[in-house]
């Protein structure tokens, strides 16, 4: 069955990831729109496992490698399963995640099976017939409807770009595809969970601060209490990131990580054009800053104007009080 | 929009990548701590100790060197670029451009225009390599612009000079490995009766104060240097005898062509720092920048900033072709320190309350741009050296030692 | 060592404008090197320092690139070459890694290419993953530490900064690194290199220099429609007494809104 309409299965601790299950319900909505089905692909050491949980949310068939060397992602392994399948099935549309191995997967899929490729886009659709993918580029300044001149469309999806797809029960078809032989040239040696990580992209509610706090010891203080008291992550703005008060690895902005939660609350950060890049697409603005001109007020849904070493610490006891009852 | 752009007359792509180059060091290494610096410099107690870290790494980088031929140590550009850095340098501070105008400009430049070929490898080489930091001597405690009231001597004896006197606003008077020193030799001659001197620290008999309580130019060292029977061999004087006036005035056309190509940096800040502000501060319904009297105060900072530049840029186009420049010179740093006062006044201004505190850079433009009104020259003699100039009550003899004019090659080694 | 380096021209802000015919119009706005590319420049010098050899620094697009070449000429780089052909003007992500991949194979010689995660333009992090497949090669993307990095053997190992873990990843060389920001700490340019940039000779090459014929580069994605972000909705200051009026207020309007 050619030209079907694929996604790519992540799972996390036996979990389909949120992404996946958004994914699904995306690809759901172009298989009915261009009158086509809906088919997984699942590579990894247990993809029949990972297929049929895959079953149970509606899809009714997988494409899947198991193989032992897919228990670690390396692009050549991955791609290269991938690449067999593709060229075999010939799907019309593979839909992936947005996360850095996806967008490294995309790319080089992309390139291996002359695809045309959406890169980490905030929607895909269809319109009259075709498929359509809307991009932001230049810092989120520039909104990019794109369109495909080729056989096939790869496109990496952000998240929060459709409801997450129920279980529903059922079973579907596997179809297995071959390892292919791999050139023996890359390793992964080791991965470690980072102290402290959080994948800013996946969370909710997000706090950052910025120069506003007037010093690290304030951000440290501060900020991480008030994203516990709202059970979320957080962040920092490209100021103090140079400034070496909090690793990069928090930034959010252009240069840093982008995200889209539901709550972006905002404290003592002016709002330059390369930090609202990375956030100016969140559900609700809290802005927090004793500058009222500031630009951040411009894109706040709340705006608090005041010290912030006196706003932060009466918010973080209400939002305790609230989240307690 | 790029105020630098369409000087393409006096400037190459050089100068345009050197432009870059000081404004990424600026802004990555110094602005975001100049504001507790300049607090920190204001207290009496203050270690500065920011100050000599950044010079460290201003003299790795070249910028000290710049406009010195690389056979003596320096990057080997022409007279423009020691203006595009001092714009940069000052468009974040004036205390960095300070350390450009008395190191390269006042002390350096005398040692190529004026220095023996041994002095030049013996001091000239580590300053504009920057592992030494120069200072330049010539303001005394009842000496300023009338020069000839110094009182600070040098006696000959044997084959050394012994030096006393008390200079004193001297910039980098704590952290300058040499200084240029003018004293009498002969003080019945009066001006034809001073000699200049290149004195290590190191010679026994030199100590430093700092001044501190400074309006402006917080972030920088600045203090009085007293000379105590100082023994300075007759090696280090710099030029003949009798020559320190003419040195000293020489000196300052290069230290007042880097004070006005700060300057100018300065105005630009102010003017970026302007537009920035009344592009966001909306009252009335509308962004400040709409209203005309804030417009009338813009395009005013665009008008000194333009003409600011071009005097500044004919100045060090001149010293490029080896011409006598002090009307030229003098007329730029005039101008440029004036309108740059001016300009962080009407920056302050146009950011109302907000500029009145140090939550925006503005006050303290204004704050630093006030001594360059008076330091260097004052702006009232300037006033008379133009009108002298025009009268011809004034003109240029020839000196015996021109500063050398820019040759690519030459000084590419 | 041969490093071959990827750089890209970009607007230092983002606040462009879209044109009537729906192009990127970034005039007014200083152009610079694209941040993550500096980053992939910098790791090319140091390793060709420990290794020795030469840093060849590519940039494919217009005339107007040539200030980037000359920035990493003056930063270090050995020789400079400006891929200019207005055949290729509008090409993207992928078709310019089939470019690079071109001027690699016309180059020889070499054992790393760097370039950049993305450019800070279009973002779309594809040319070096797609690079080093149109070259059969292993690709070590978003690279935040390089471990090892050793030509004679013809290794290198390098951490990788995923969302929530750190790989650690051995490539055989030769291979394509994509750089992160803050791998490392890019050098300013050198006064006396930036004299010498200015004089050195920038080669041109063109799609038939590098044996591409222009009509196979037909881009396969086009873009339909460039727009502005829409605008936010407006939002209201949150006016109170004290700090903890003001609070208590944010939070009954979150909790109004179901936000919390």
């Amino acid at each position: 069955m050619a030209n079907e309409i694929w996604l790519f299965v992540e799972e996390h601790n036996g979990e389909l990831t949120a992404a996946t299950k958004e994914l699904i319900s995306k690809a759901r909505e172009l298989a009915e729109g261009l009158g086509r089905h809906v088919a997984a692909l699942v590579l990894s050491p247990r993809a029949a496992e990972i297929a049929n949980h895959v079953f149970g949310y509606g899809v009714p068939k997988a494409y899947i490698v198991e193989d032992p060397a897919l228990e670690h992602y390396t692009t050549d392994a991955y791609v290269g399963a991938a690449a067999a399948l593709v060229k075999q099935y010939q799907p019309k549309v593979l839909l992936t995640g947005a996360s850095f191995q996806m967008r490294d997967f995309t790319a080089a899929l992309a390139a291996d099976v002359d695809a045309g490729l959406g890169a980490d886009c905030t929607g895909v659709a269809v319109r009259d017939g075709q498929i359509i993918a809307m991009r932001p580029s230049h810092g989120a300044n520039v909104i990019n409807t794109l369109g495909f001149n080729s056989d096939m469309v790869i496109v990496s999806l952000r998240r929060q770009v459709a409801t997450e797809a129920q279980a529903v029960g059922g079973t579907g078809e596997i179809v297995r595809g071959q390892m292919p032989q791999l050139p023996q040239r890359m390793k992964v040696l080791k991965v470690e969970d980072k102290s402290n990580a959080v994948n800013l992209a996946d969370s909710q509610i997000i706090v950052s601060g910025g120069r506003g706090l007037g010093s690290p010891e304030n951000y440290e203080k501060l900020v991480p209490t008030l994203a516990q008291a709202f059970n979320g992550a957080y962040g920092a703005s490209r100021a103090i990131v140079d400034a070496g008060w909090v690793p990069y690895e928090r930034q959010v902005g252009q240069t840093g990580k982008t995200v889209s939660p539901k709550l972006y609350v905002a404290c003592g950060i002016s709002g330059a054009i390369q930090h609202l890049a990375g956030m100016r697409n969140s559900g609700t603005i809290v802005a927090i800053n004793k500058d009222p001109d500031a630009p951040i007020f411009k894109v706040a849904t709340y705006g608090l104007v005041g010290d912030v070493n006196e706003l932060l610490p009466a918010l973080t006891e209400i939002v305790e009080q609230k989240t307690r009852s | 929009m790029d105020f630098t752009a369409n000087y393409d007359m006096f400037l190459n792509e050089e100068h345009e990548l050197l432009r870059q180059t000081v404004r990424q060091f600026a802004e990555r290494e110094v602005q975001p701590f100049i504001r507790d610096w300049d607090r920190e410099g204001a207290q009496d107690d203050a270690d500065m100790a920011h100050v000599r870290p950044i010079l460290k790494r201003m003299g790795e980088l070249g910028f000290l060197g710049i406009c010195i031929p690389e056979k003596y140590g320096g990057a080997g550009m022409d007279y423009l670029s020691l203006a595009v850095v001092c714009e940069e340098l000052e468009r974040v501070d004036t205390f960095l451009r300070v350390v450009l105008s008395v190191h390269t400009g006042l002390n350096s430049l005398a040692l190529l225009q004026w220095g023996t070929e041994e002095q030049k490898q013996k001091y000239l080489v580590p300053q504009a390599q920057g592992t030494k930091l120069a200072g330049y001597c010539l303001t005394e405690p009842n000496a300023g612009t009338d020069v000839a009231g110094m009182q600070a001597t040098a006696q000959r004896q044997g084959d050394d000079y012994v030096l006393n006197g008390e200079k004193t606003w001297i910039s980098l008077a704590d952290v300058a490995d040499h200084f240029l020193v003018v004293a009498y030799t002969d003080k019945s001659k009066q001006r034809r009766g001073m000699t200049a001197f290149i004195v290590e620290r190191a010679f026994g008999g030199v100590e430093s104060h700092t001044i501190h309580g400074k309006l402006g130019v917080r972030a920088g060292n600045t203090g009085s240097v007293v000379f105590n029977n100082v023994r300075v061999p007759a090696a280090n004087r710099l030029g003949e005898e009798g020559e320190g006036f003419k040195i000293a005035m020489s000196a300052l056309d290069n230290g007042r062509y880097t004070v006005a190509a700060g300057a100018t940096g300065l105005i630009q800040a102010a003017l970026e720092a302007s537009v920035r502000y009344a592009m966001e501060r909306e009252t009335f319904g509308e962004p400040i920048a709409k209203h005309q009297l804030v417009k009338r105060m813009v395009s005013h900072m665009v008008r000194k900033l333009d003409t600011s530049r071009l005097l500044v840029y004919r100045a060090g186009w001149l010293k490029n072709q080896g011409r006598r420049n002090t009307r030229e010179t003098t007329l730029a740093k005039w101008h440029a320190t004036v309108s740059s006062f001016e300009a962080a006044d009407d920056a302050i201004q146009i950011h109302g309350a907000y500029g009145f505190s140090d939550e925006y850079p503005v006050e303290r433009m204004l704050r630093n741009s006030r001594g360059a009104v008076i330091y260097e020259g004052t702006r009232e003699l300037q006033e008379l050296l133009q009108a002298d100039f025009a009268f011809g009550f004034r003109e240029n003899k020839p000196l015996r030692r021109e500063l050398p004019a820019y040759d690519p090659d030459e000084w590419s080694e | 060592m041969h490093a071959v380096v990827f750089i890209k021209q970009v607007p230092q802000q983002n606040s462009v404008k879209i044109t009537p015919d729906k192009q990127i119009d970034a005039s007014g706005i200083e152009p610079i090197i694209s941040l993550f590319d500096e980053y992939a420049l910098e790791e090319a010098l140091l390793q060709v320092e420990k290794n020795g050899g030469q840093v060849t620094v590519v940039t494919i697009g217009g005339e107007e690139q040539i200030d980037a070449l000359r920035k990493a000429l003056a930063m270090g780089a050995n020789q400079a070459i400006l891929v200019n052909d207005p055949a290729l003007a509008t090409i993207g992500s992928l078709d310019a890694a089939k470019v690079g991949a071109a001027v690699v194979k016309k180059l020889g010689d070499f054992d790393a290419i760097f370039c950049g995660k993305q450019s800070t333009d279009d973002e779309t992090a594809v040319f070096g993953p797609a690079l080093a497949r149109y070259l059969g090669l292993p690709v070590l993307s978003y690279v935040f530490k390089v471990h090892e990095l050793d030509a004679n053997a013809r290794r290198v190992v390098v951490d990788r900064a995923m969302e929530t873990t750190t790989e650690t990843v051995e490539a055989s060389l030769p291979a394509v690194l994509t750089t992160v920001k803050d791998l490392n700490q890019p050098r300013y340019p050198s006064l006396l290199k930036i004299k010498k940039a200015q004089k050195a000779d920038i080669p041109r090459w063109t799609a038939a220099d590098l044996g591409l014929n222009p009509t196979e580069l037909a881009p396969k994605v086009t873009y339909l429609d460039r727009v502005p972000p829409p605008p936010r909705p407006k939002g209201s200051i949150i006016d109170g007494a004290s700090a903890q009026e003001k609070a208590r207020k944010l939070v009954d309007a979150l909790v109004d809104t179901q936000v919390i």
